[in-house]
Parts: C-alpha cells; structure tokens; sequence
C-alpha cells in the first residue's frame, strides 16, 4: 500500500523504546518452570499403568477429587460408540518440553484408540480421561494444578489442558487419523449425539468441530515448527510481542490470538519477508502491512500451498482462511473483526517510527466501549434459543458453542440488514465469567446457560437514514431482499426512475431507525424478546432528549446563518470612510460549542420604558434582566496611514466609526445597531452581534513602546506595563482569533466536536467546575486532543468523543509530560515535539500544573497560567475517572441508566458550605419556553436588550477577588442553583500577624482563627437579590 | 474613596485610670464589632502599632463597605483624640480594589498617647454595631454594581461623537504644536544660542569598481583559496572522532528522551 509522505527512516529512539518495551526474561522464572516441567516429567513417566475403566465412566474420577471436563456431556459420551471401550492409564512414550519450559506436550498412547475413535466425542472422552489421570497423580506434588481452556486459541473446555504451577500440560494424539479426514465439509459429529433426537440426518458438515479435532493431532508439529522459525528471529518475536499488546488495548485479542499473529509472522518469515538482519521498525512495518492486505477472499497458507486442500469448500465455510496442514487457524475469524482490525492497523502504519506514536498504537489502553459510537448490551439465556435449535445445534458440542453458532449468526444477519450503516462493528463477551478460563481440578467449567455481550458500532453518515434501500424490483435480488424482510419491505419510486424495494422506517433521519431495525432483527428473524437487548448510548431514546438535539442543531445553524448574511452586509456597506475588508467570527456559537442556554436568540423585553428614539433596552438598577448571548466578531479594515500614533485617539477614532456603521446599518438594512465606544451591537435574525474593530496600527504602537523600552536598558520588560499591555493586546486579538479560526476549521470537518464540547461543558458544570476554573478554550483544545488524537481510529459520534476525552483527562501524567493538541491539518514534527518537551522539562517548576500546547501557544501555559490550580486539576481527573466508571456501569450494567441525567448530576457533598441561589438569578438554564426569532414582517423594530449580563458569572468573580486567600468557589455555570464554598484549610489558623488578619478573629495572644460566619455574612451582603441564602454545613 | 454618610452617636465611654497594661510593640489587638440588622455575626478588626510612623496605628480586617468615617468615629468612642490623618493602604482583594475586600487602613494622631490608648482599650469595649453609625445603611451588591455598570456601558451617539471629537481635536492641537516646537528647534537660537543643525542632501555616491569588474586589479599575487579537505592524518582522524562524538550524544539524547517518556508512563495523576 502506498503511504502518507515519506516513510519514516529508523531512529535510535523508537529502537529503544521497541526493546524496552519487550518483557524481560526472568531466568530464575526459566529455570524454575524448567525444574517443575522435569519433574512432571519424571512422575509421569516412573507412573504405574491405570486400572481399566469404560471410557464413558465419566464419574470414575469423582472419588479422586478430580471432575472430568466433559462430565456434564455424559449423554453426548454415552451416544458414542468405539472399538475399543475400555481406556487404561500406560506411562506415555513421549513427553516434549518446550525449550523455556512453558509447555509440554504429551502423546496420547495409540493404543488407547480405535479407528473410528475421532468421530463424535469418542476422543474428547478419552483425552478427558488421559487428562484427569495426569492430573491425579500431579495433585499431591505440585502446589497448584488446575484444568485450563485448551485449543489453539486457548478458549476451548472440551478439549482442556492442565497447568501446574504456570506450566501449561496440552495432550495429543498425531496418529488419531489423517488430517484430510477432516476437510470442512466432511460430518465428523452427529448432530443426533449431543441433542439425541432432534436430528435426523446423519452426515451434516462440521468444520468448526474438524477444526478443533485437527488441532489436537497438529499441535505439537505446529509449535515445533513455529518455535524453529521463530528461534533465530529476535526481531519478530519483539515485534509479536509489540503486535500483541496492540490488539489487547484495542480488544481485539480474542479475535487476533496469539496461533494466528504467529502464524502470520512465520508465514512472512518462511516467504523471506522477514529476516534476521531487518531492523524492528522494519519488521514491524512488513507484519502491519500484511494485515492490512489480508483478504478475506482468499484462501492463505502459512506454509506452501496444500494440494489436498479443497479451496472452494474453506471458502465457502469460514469467512477467513488461515490455513496450515489442513487446519484453518482462523476459523473463528469474522469479516467484521477482519474489517475493524483493518481499519485499527491501517490508521496506526503511517505513525509507526515516530517515537511520541509509540505509546498512543502499542501502550495506551481505552475501554472498550470508547471504540465505538454507538453501544448496545445482549443478553442471551440457552433456553431462548430453543426454537433455533435446529440451525445452531449443528457443529456444537454444549451450550456455549450454540450461543457462539447464534453470534456468528446474528453478526450476518446484522451485516445483511444495515451494513451501509456502520464502518465495523464488534461483539465482545462482557459475561460475568468471560474470564474464567481456568478452574479447579474438583469443579465443572461454567456452563454456560446464559452470556452477554457488548455490540458496538461505529458509525457512517448512514447511521439514521430512515429508509434501507434494495435491489432493483423484479431481480433475484430482489426476491432475497423481500424473504429477509418479509411484509415490511414495498416498492418505492426514486427521482431517478429507478423503482426498488424498500423498507420505510421513519420519515426523516432519527436514532431511533438504527434501533427499529436492530429490533427486528432480534424479533422477526430470532424470536428473542425485546428485553434482552437494549442499547447503552449516551443519548436517550427520549423525544426530549432529541428535542435537545435538534434545537441546538438548528440555534447553530440559525446563528451561523445570520453571521453569513452580516459578514455579507458589512462587506458591502457604502459611504463609510474605510471600507470593511474582513469579518471573522470568534464565537463558540458558531461552530455550536456554546450550549445555547436559555437560548441563542434575543430575549423580548416586557417592559418598554426606555424612549423611543433608544435602539436598547438597559437593566433596571437591582433587577435581573432575561439572559441574551452575544456573538463575538472581529472586523477589519482597509489600510490607511492617518491613524495616528496614540492608542487612545484610535480608540475614539473607533468608536467613532462605530456610530457611522450604525447608521448606515439603519439607513441602508432595517437592522438594529447600538454603538458603543469599544464595540458595536447588532441585531440579525433575531441574534445579537458585537462587533469589534481589530486595528493593527495599536500593535505597532505598542510593540514600539515596548522597544523603547528595550533601548533605554530596562530589565524586565515582560512584567513591565508596556510589557503586560502588550502582550495581552497580542493574546486577545491575535493568539485567541487564531485560535478560533482553527477550531472553526476542525468542528466543520468533526461534525460532532460541538456537541462534544457542549456536553463536556454541562459536565464540568455538574461537577461544579464551571468559569474561570478551566478556560473555555482550554475546554475545546482539550475535546481537539481527545478526538485528533493519533494511533486510534477517530470518533464519529459524541459518545465515543466524551469517552476518550475523559480517558485522556484521567490518563494523561500532567505533572510529567505537556499535552501537544494537534489540529491534524499540520502537525509537529517529531524533532519539533522532542523540543517541545525538552523545553518542558526544562520549565517544569514555572509552568501552570496544566500545560496545552499548540500551535500558536508552545509554551503551553497562555490559558492555564492561572488556572486549573493543581488542586483543581486533580479534583478534575477524579471526577473524570468516575464518569469513566460511571460510562462502564452503563455498557455493561444488567439495568440500563439514563446516562445523560446520571453523567450531569450536582453533588453538593465535598464543599463547606453552600450558597443557595436565587431561582431568578439563574439566568443561563435550559429554558422551558423556546425561544423563536422574530417574524420577518414585524412592524415594530426589535430593540437589543440587555445582553451577556449574568449575575451569578459576576458573584463568583467578586467573590473570588475578595476571598481568593480563603476560599474557593465552584458554580454550575449552566443552570446550577448552588455555588460550594470550599476553605483552604491552611487559612483555618493562622499566626497572629496583621498581614494574615483578613477574615480571621482573634481567639488566643497569638493565633488567629477563621471567621466563617463573617464570610458567610459577606457573601450574603454582596449577593443581595442574588443569594437567597448561605448554608453553613457542620465542622 | 467615597464614605458612607455619617451619623455620631455620642457614647460615654467609661475610662479604667486604674488599669495598668503593658503592651508588646508588636502585639495585636482586635476589636469586636457587628453590622447589624440582621447581619450579627462577631467580627474583629485588628489594631496594632504602625512600627514605621510615630503616632501611628494600623488597622485591619475593615470590610470595605463599612467606609473609612465609621472606623474613625468607632475609635472616638473610647479614645478621643483628634486624627492628623488617616488613609486606606490596601485591600485584599485580588484586583487591588479599595471598594471591595477587607482594607487595611493607617491612623496618625497628635499625641502619642492616643495610641498606647487605642491599643489598651480596644479589646475590652464593644462589640459595636456598624449600622449605628450610619444613617442610611445601604450596603453594595453584585446586582446594583452591574447592573449600574451596564448602564454606564451604553452613552448615546452623540456623546460618543463629541468624545472622539473633543479628544481628536485636542490630540491634533497637541501634535501641531509639538510639530511647531521641533520645527523652531531648528530655525531659532536656544538659550544658550545654538542652533540644530540638520543634515543636508548628500552628493551623489561615486561609483566603486569592484574586483571582478577590472582585471587584475589586485595584481598577480592573489591568494589562493584555502580548500576545505582533510589533507592530513590528524585531520581525518578529527573529523572521524567529531562524528563519532556526535553520534554518542545523539544516543545519550535518544536515551534520556526514551527514559522521560517512560517514566511519564508510569506516573500518576493522584
């Protein structure tokens, strides 16, 4: 595959970081499982000859304390049949160590089995019994033995091996039959056996069953084999090691398993892709690559191509093929994990040997339900199943294999039904006991009568469609279509002419239609109920919730709407002195970032005191007006010289033109426009726009104040007012635009980022971390960082956005290392990040406890310098991390929760005490009357009204300026009624000294304590019509 | 800054002759005083000798809305001494802002021992109540305070015009006038009778001949370029060990970056 640019040379860092990253080899650990594997060794082969028993005697073994691992099958056992019934322990002939003495293989004696003993579960019984007894005589000598899930994926109880003490025991029989006797489409287990009579037919194919069979008779020919390849290839065994973790932190190792990376590793190995001499970066990018062109079409050997081998017939019964001597190693592969491991690798190769990639693709870990935009929770109980029984029965040995035979099944069907609406989709057992794969040599493996599951989808723009649309009428496919869907699908006309079937889910485009059509599925094709399944989403299925939805998609495109038409009008206006060259809007609400609390739209003023010839309303002193938002512009003009050379007489120059725009805004427009003397407010579609003029000429000036500054020798100039003037003019007018611009540009092309960042909004509001706590730019570049990030497979929806940003709050090591957000237009280089972080290391004791850097900001302290304050910071990863609790509770919890409510509940407990608003003074809540703009056709002339006046926004920052030595507050910005107070303990006594005295009383000679109820006193005199009241809670 | 309106209530205050108190210059004193009304919380405003003035006090923990009169006249209850002057230092607000916040204020009087009695009596009157000294007691708020500076934000069009004429038309005057003066500078005698003297047009340049451009200028004994190539066995052994160098620091550059991010891995954030 072609790649993004250059490829990436080697560099030393990312070599060590690869052999750091590889586990260390522990030679006492060696050496002790070679001594324990010896000794197994040596009992086994100085062990007696067994008794003789029926090999159906499954209950032989109880009075041994040993359980056999297919006691709970005696009736499938006791519908077996073999020339030889009678089994007998005889001390086996061989027994192979593994060279680290992890493994040992033992050969089951031939003589133990008859011909024909590979049919049904002759042979299962039997090894059953050789393992039992090997686990007998091992009981009383090791420490720990226990039985373990066998099979080449290690998932397999039928077929259980033993681990002693971290020493896995695996059994096989190499002369059980030849291996063509298990050709997928060969019936090698009677279907009749296991549900006695429910079948008739007595040769139906069994490949999944074959399988398993061949990897008991191929097992240790294959590890042989692979251990030989492998021995010499330091390199790819790092590299399996790296591969490993990177499909475990993207939940995808019980589809991946270790047989299958190895597989496809010797396999590149065998085909010379892969030497000894390559470098890991290198071999690395060689096994990525293989993956990712890894057809599902085709039928693939490890080894060289197999003459034997019928390749039609794997193709047509297993979606992937992975095979070696007969056995597909992927046979439990589905297209749909191929597709999502395709997509995982795919976006992780161009990164691989950028050394600051390394953690995001092989270290960092994200919860599984962070990979997906949409997530669902199966629950399936065996008896459910009963009326399918004939389909899944086939090819299954217990219930565990019907339930899996019913995934398969309902992942086809999910892929026939609503493809085009997902990019892939996973299944993932979330059962109580998904991890038990080991378990006491007295006790029985689970099983398995009930199992959940976690379905996740990652969506496409197709996600809400409401329509599936068919084949062409009166096609074969056509017929296809109508039978999966039966009565539900008609004909439909497109403007086209094209007349296909179609089924009709809604009439527009809803979350509910991805949900109708799972439900059907379930339902019509299943006969499950409806209870066993429920989706876990963040957002509700609730008409309000999408009510919400929908009004703040349509308040964004309201005011983006508007501001397209102003910047035209500005643009155009006439007999001005300057002409108005460019508009920039600076306003979250452009880009829907900005919850529109109450909403974006003007409040209407009851009273109309105010003359006529006034274009606004202005507050009554002591009363709280309706809440208006403002959207925020910045406008410039064309050059011209005649400016001057002071910053004041700009600034009356400005205002000045403020009153010209406005009247040639009145004259020429209809509109409503109100000067000021640093802005200007106008009224457009029913949303008020403040307009400021950027002049570059107050740079100049200011930037040669500062060199004068320079030149006359003063030190310090950065904390000088020059300095200070300067550099704050730089952040308001150039950094923060920029900024905005950049952001702008990344929620167009992330659909979801303002719905993100509103969410995450209301969030840190629930947690009462609203404000000057974390700026709001902070609050975006944060959500930039968590959906750009590189190494993962980006989000497409707000769920999967909050969920990665709350891991990144969680995750992240502030202290250690900064946050670099990357807008994905033009990142850092790698030699430019080493710098980065050099230079932050290096800065470390001076730098704010959060650092964001970006592109316009690489020191990254421009909005953290003051705040979050580091205990804050901490407050905010805790709260993140259990949200993130909260999340999981919600994809696997039995009961579903409404997440929404739940994510953005107050808790009032941590704080000292509390103040109790006003409900009136609660100005920014969800407003239950919508808003609506005003009609085109009205004859009255709207009048701006009060606008950005929020009188709980201007208590907490009064009571921050008088009680920042004390105390600290926390407010819901976003409809919270409280405000916490929080003390800092070091202030609750204090030395008595007149520079400590604020806010203390005197209760000794020489200590000073904390005069709450005077602060509380205060708060309620500064909080007058605001405040109701302040609660004191107990010390 | 602007008091409240002030209202003197007389008090006889009764003096303890008797008493006998040692003060530690650096001792602090408080005294005990109220708002009132339904604000009846303990409070303490703290005095203690000003060690860097004579006749001076300092006094602390004053909510600002309480005003600078009202300390005054609590302080002539028990100690009536006439004040040379008093000023507010500072506040403890965040902004520096005298109108909000607990201030610190200094007292000076006439007579030194206005201050040994100040200090003395002051723990034991009291608690006073803020609200008797003030006619009208009406305290600031958030509300009125932003409500009132919202209104202030929005002068009409023609103030807006006159202020940037007004102060346009004064800026032009004054850089006429500054044109004015440096343009006499140069035509009138100062005090000491110079006068500045400008610089003139300059002739034209004459025109250099460059080495290329005339042959053999130099003559024949130019010297020849030195050629950067490792002639000697010295040099090519430097230039192997430079690279060499560069190369270990490199790595060792690799090794502590790759340490950095790993230690970063293991961190914490609580």
């Amino acid at each position: 595959m072609e790649t993004d640019g250059d490829v990436l040379p080697m560099s030393n860092a990312f070599k060590l970081l690869c052999e750091d990253t590889a586990p260390k080899s522990n030679k006492k650990l060696i050496e002790k499982q070679r001594q324990i594997a010896q000794k197994i060794k040596n009992v086994l082969e100085t062990s007696k000859n067994g008794p003789k028993i029926q090999y159906k005697n499954l209950d032989f073994w109880t009075e041994f304390d040993v359980k056999h691992p297919l006691h709970h099958l005696q009736k499938a056992v006791d519908a077996t049949s073999s020339s030889i019934p009678e089994f007998q322990w005889t001390p086996p002939k061989s027994i192979v160590i593994t060279e680290k003495g992890q493994q040992i293989f033992i050969e089951i004696p031939p003589k133990a089995l008859g011909n024909r003993d590979f049919l049904n579960l002759t042979y299962a019984a039997k090894r059953g019994h050789f393992a039992c007894h090997v686990a007998r005589l091992l009981s009383g000598k090791f420490e720990k033995v226990e039985f373990t899930a066998g099979g080449a994926h290690r998932d397999d109880p039928i077929f259980a091996d033993i681990l002693v003490d971290g020493v896995r025991i695996g059994f096989y029989c190499p002369e059980l039959a030849k291996t063509k006797r298990f050709a997928p489409n060969i019936g090698n287990l009677r279907p009749a056996t296991i549900f006695e009579d429910l079948f008739k037919e007595t040769e139906i194919a069994t490949p999944k069953f074959n399988q398993r069979m061949l990897w008991s008779i191929l097992e240790l020919e294959i590890a042989q084999e692979m251990e030989k390849e492998l021995k010499a290839q330091k390199t790819a065994r790092l590299a399996i090691f790296l591969l490993g973790n990177f499909f475990e932190n993207r939940h995808l190792q019980h589809a991946i398993t270790p047989i299958i990376l190895t597989a496809r590793v010797v396999r590149l190995v065998k085909n010379g892709k892969i030497t000894e001499n390559q470098e890991i970066l290198t071999v690395l990018r060689v096994i990525f690559e293989d993956f990712i062109t890894w057809s599902a079409d085709d039928v693939e050997f490890v080894d060289s191509v197999e003459d034997d081998v019928d390749v039609e017939e794997y193709s047509q019964l297993f979606d992937v093929n992975l095979v070696w001597k007969n056995l597909n190693l992927a046979s439990n592969l589905t297209k749909n994990y191929m597709e999502r491991m395709k997509k995982e690798l795919t976006i992780c190769y161009p990164l691989l040997g950028q050394v600051y990639a390394f953690d995001p693709i092989f270290i960092e870990k994200l919860p599984v339900f962070a990979h997906y935009d949409h997530v669902a929770r199966l629950h399936i109980n065996i008896s459910q199943l009963a009326e399918h029984l004939v389909e899944f029965g086939i090819d299954s040995i217990d219930n565990r294999d019907v339930i899996h035979k019913f995934v398969l099944s309902f992942e086809h069907k999910i892929e026939q039904t609503m493809s085009e609406r997902y990019d892939f989709v996973g299944i993932h057992d979330i059962s109580s006991n998904a991890e038990k794969s080991t378990w006491s040599l007295s006790e029985y493996p689970e099983k398995y009568r009930q199992k959940t599951y976690l379905i996740g989808f990652r969506s496409t723009s197709g996600w809400k469609n409401p329509l599936t649309v068919g084949p062409p009428a009166q096609t074969n496919d056509a017929k296809e279509f109508r039978e999966l869907w039966k009565e539900t699908s008609e004909l439909r006309k497109f403007a086209d002419t094209r007349i296909c079937e179609c089924v009709v889910w809604s009439e527009k485009p809803s979350e509910k239609v991805p949900r109708a059509v799972l439900q059907f599925v379930l339902q019509k094709m299943f006969s499950l109920p409806a209870t066993c399944f429920s989706w876990r989403a963040l957002t509700s299925s609730s008409t309000s919730a999408e009510a919400d939805q929908q009004h703040e998609k349509k308040s964004q495109e309201a005011v983006f709407k508007a501001y397209t038409d102003l910047s035209t009008v500005l643009r155009g206006l006439k007999g001005l002195p300057l002409m108005i060259t460019n508009v920039h809007g600076i306003s979250g609400y452009l880009r829907g970032s900005e919850p529109a609390y109450p909403s974006v739209f003007a409040a209407t003023s009851s009273t109309n005191k105010s003359s006529e010839d006034q274009h606004y309303v202005l507050p009554e002193i002591g009363k709280i007006p309706l809440f208006t938002p403002t959207v925020t512009v910045h406008i410039k003009l064309e050059y011209s010289g005649k400016w001057g050379n002071d910053v004041e007489a700009i600034r009356r120059l400005t205002s000045s033109f403020y009153v010209k725009i406005a009247e040639r805004l009145r004259e020429q427009h209809k509109l409503t426009a109100v000067p000021t003397i640093d802005q200007l407010f106008i009224l457009k579609s029913g949303i008020v726009f403040k307009i400021v003029v950027v002049n570059d000429r107050i740079l100049t000036i200011l930037e040669e104040d500062v060199q004068k500054l320079k030149d006359s020798g003063a030190s310090r100039i950065e904390s000088s007012i020059q300095g200070m003037r300067l550099s704050m003019w730089k952040k308001k007018f150039i950094s923060e635009p920029l900024l905005q611009l950049s952001l702008q540009s990344f929620s167009t092309s992330h659909k979801f980022f303002g719905s993100t960042v509103q969410l995450f909004k209301k969030w840190l509001g629930s947690k009462f971390l609203s404000g000057h706590h974390l700026n709001d730019h902070i609050i975006e570049l944060l959500v930039v960082a968590a959906i750009g990030k590189k190494g993962q497979v980006p989000p497409q929806s707000t769920w999967s956005s909050f969920c990665r940003l709350l891991s990144l709050i969680s995750t992240h090591p502030w202290s250690a290392r900064p946050l670099i957000v990357d807008f994905g237009t033009k990142g850092f280089s790698e030699d430019e990040r080493s710098k980065l972080e050099e230079k932050f290391i290096k800065m470390r004791p001076i730098l704010p406890p959060m650092v964001v850097i970006y592109e316009e900001d690489h020191l990254g302290s421009k909005f953290t310098r003051e705040n979050p304050q580091g205990i804050v910071l901490n407050r905010l990863v805790a709260v993140a991390r259990e949200a993130l609790k909260m999340m999981e509770k919600q994809a696997f919890g039995e009961k579903s929760i409404e997440m929404e409510t739940s994510l953005l509940t107050e808790n009032l407990s941590p704080y000292d005490a509390i103040i109790n608003l006003e409900p009136c003074a609660v100005v920014r809540k969800k407003a239950l009357m919508e808003r609506k703009p005003p009609a085109e056709t009205s004859k009255f002339r709207q009048k701006i009204p009060v606008v950005e006046l929020d009188p709980v926004d201007e208590l907490v920052y009064q009571l921050n300026n008088s009680f920042q030595q004390v105390a600290m507050f926390f407010y819901n910005k976003y409809g919270g009624h409280h405000i916490g107070v929080m003390f800092k303990p070091q202030e609750d006594e204090v030395p008595a000294k007149i520079s400590r005295c604020s806010l203390h009383k005197s209760v000794s000679d020489s200590t000073l304590r904390l005069n709450r109820d005077e602060i509380l006193e205060n708060i309620q005199i500064l909080g007058q019509g605001i405040v109701s009241d302040v609660q004191l809670k107990k010390q | 800054m602007d008091c409240c309106k002030k209202k003197r209530v007389k008090k006889v205050a009764k003096r303890k002759s008797e008493k006998v108190i040692h003060l530690d210059p650096d001792a602090l004193r408080y005294l005990r005083f109220r708002i009132g009304g339904k604000y009846m919380a303990e409070r303490h405003m703290f005095l203690k000798k000003d060690p860097s003035k004579e006749n001076s006090i300092i006094v602390s923990n004053i909510p600002a809305f309480v005003g600078e009169g009202v300390v005054l006249a609590i302080i002539d209850q028990f100690a009536s001494f006439e004040v040379e002057e008093s000023f507010v230092q500072r506040s403890n607000t965040a902004d520096n802002s005298l109108s909000q916040g607990q201030l610190t204020m200094s007292i000076t009087f006439d007579k030194p021992e206005a201050v040994i009695q100040t200090l003395a009596l002051c723990q034991d009157v009291g608690p006073f109540t803020i609200t008797d000294f003030l006619e009208d007691p009406e305290f600031p708020s958030v509300l009125k305070d932003s409500t009132t500076l919202y209104r202030k934000l929005f002068p009409s069009e023609e103030q807006i015009q006159e202020m940037a004429d007004t102060y346009v038309e004064r800026y032009d005057t004054e850089q006429t006038e500054a044109r004015k003066e440096a343009k006499r500078k140069y035509s009138e005698p100062d005090e000491d009778g110079w006068i500045t003297v400008t610089k003139a047009k300059k002739a034209a340049k004459s025109v250099k001949l460059k080495k290329e451009d005339v042959p053999l200028i130099g003559g024949l004994n130019n010297k020849k370029k030195k050629v950067d190539l490792a002639y000697y066995t010295f040099q090519i052994k430097k230039n192997r060990q430079e690279k060499a160098q560069e190369l270990l620091k490199k790595f060792e550059e690799d090794r502590k970056r790759i340490t950095q991010l790993k230690q970063a891995r293991n961190f914490k954030p609580i």
